[in-house]
């Protein structure tokens, strides 16, 4: 018979509660990639989740017209004009500068 | 670059300058250059940004602004060389050549521990970005299809593109051997070739490359590992 009893710091019910807080710190919604995760907290099971969305598709579905008139697009005689000026492989390279100094 | 939406107001405004910027020279090279460099100085994670801006202009009322830019995707098309944007990809090994040295370049993250990438181009990336394990969290069916819908539609206006890129989708849907795509999604890719070389409106080919019309109609998404 083993003489080796049962250590009373390995209780299972103090080690569960132990590590109980640090699980709800990892089920607490923190924004980013923990959206949407349910924390078990009444609180926060009344406030519907949020779904996770990808940052891309957010900015795939990002509204363009709002505020327009119209769908037409005016065109930029002004730097269509300048970029006609320049050889090709500067006029690319200003070209993309353009675009992205509209984009902020 | 911020990973916020831009405004309604910026999205316009740089969809319009690329309009314009593709049209201040008539060389193709120089246009599909525009395209290429744009995709690129996004930088990886802002492809879907490219994407919008293709889409604002799909989305507009100019005629003339979507057969620019189709045209030039016809060149790319014809070209093989669509500007594109990068996914990790099921399969996709980094494994070096074992006859070959080894560049430093190939010890970077992308052979240790992270996946491989592969640049896709805009319907690709959409169909792998809906369908397969990427580093991006999947694309939701709804923004799937709204996009591959205002793309289709805008490839249209370009024979070329029009008659090209369900060739290049069709031939991708039937490589095995790379491991860039799932066997599901190559039966997408497969179907939305179909049914855009068929001539269905676009919608049509969104359903089919959804798999709730043309020839894949199981209607539920299947994933793979």
């Amino acid at each position: 018979m083993s003489t080796i009893g049962p250590d009373p710091r390995l209780g299972l019910a103090s080690g569960l509660d132990r590590i109980g807080g640090p699980l709800d710190d990892l089920r607490r919604p923190s924004g980013g990639a923990a959206e949407g995760v349910q924390s078990g907290h009444p609180a926060a099971e009344a406030a519907p989740a949020a779904p996770l969305l990808d940052a891309g598709e957010r900015i795939l579905a990002a509204p363009a017209w709002e505020g327009a008139a119209g769908r037409l697009l005016p065109g930029d005689s002004a730097l269509e004009g300048r970029l006609g000026t320049l050889p090709l492989a500067q006029a690319a390279e200003s070209a993309v500068d353009a675009v992205l100094d509209a984009l902020g | 670059m911020s990973l916020e939406p831009p405004s309604p107001r910026a999205l316009r405004e740089a969809a319009d300058r690329l309009v314009s910027a593709l049209a201040a020279h008539a060389d193709p090279e120089y246009r599909l250059a525009v395209l290429k460099r744009l995709a690129r100085r996004l930088g990886e994670d802002q492809y879907p940004l490219f994407l919008r801006l293709l889409g604002v202009v799909a989305e507009s009322d100019d005629a003339r602004a979507q057969q620019l830019l189709a045209e030039t995707f016809g060149v790319a098309l014809r070209r093989m060389d669509l500007p594109g944007g990068p996914l990790s990809s099921w399969g996709a090994t980094g494994l070096p050549d074992p006859g070959a040295p080894v560049a430093a370049s190939a010890l970077s993250g992308h052979f240790f521990g992270a996946a491989p990438r592969r640049m896709l181009g805009p319907i690709e990336y959409l169909v792998v970005w809906h369908l397969q394990r990427t580093q991006r969290t999947a694309l939701s069916d709804a923004g799937f299809r709204a996009s591959l819908e205002r793309l289709v539609a805008m490839f249209d206006r370009s024979p070329e593109a029009r008659a090209l890129y369900p060739q290049k989708l069709a031939a991708d849907a039937q490589n095995e051997l790379e491991g860039a795509y799932t066997r599901a999604t190559r039966e997408r890719l497969a179907a939305i070739a179909a049914a855009w070389a068929a001539g269905e409106p676009p919608a049509r080919v969104a359903e089919a490359g959804a798999g709730t019309g043309g020839t894949a109609g199981h209607g539920w998404v299947l994933r793979e590992l």
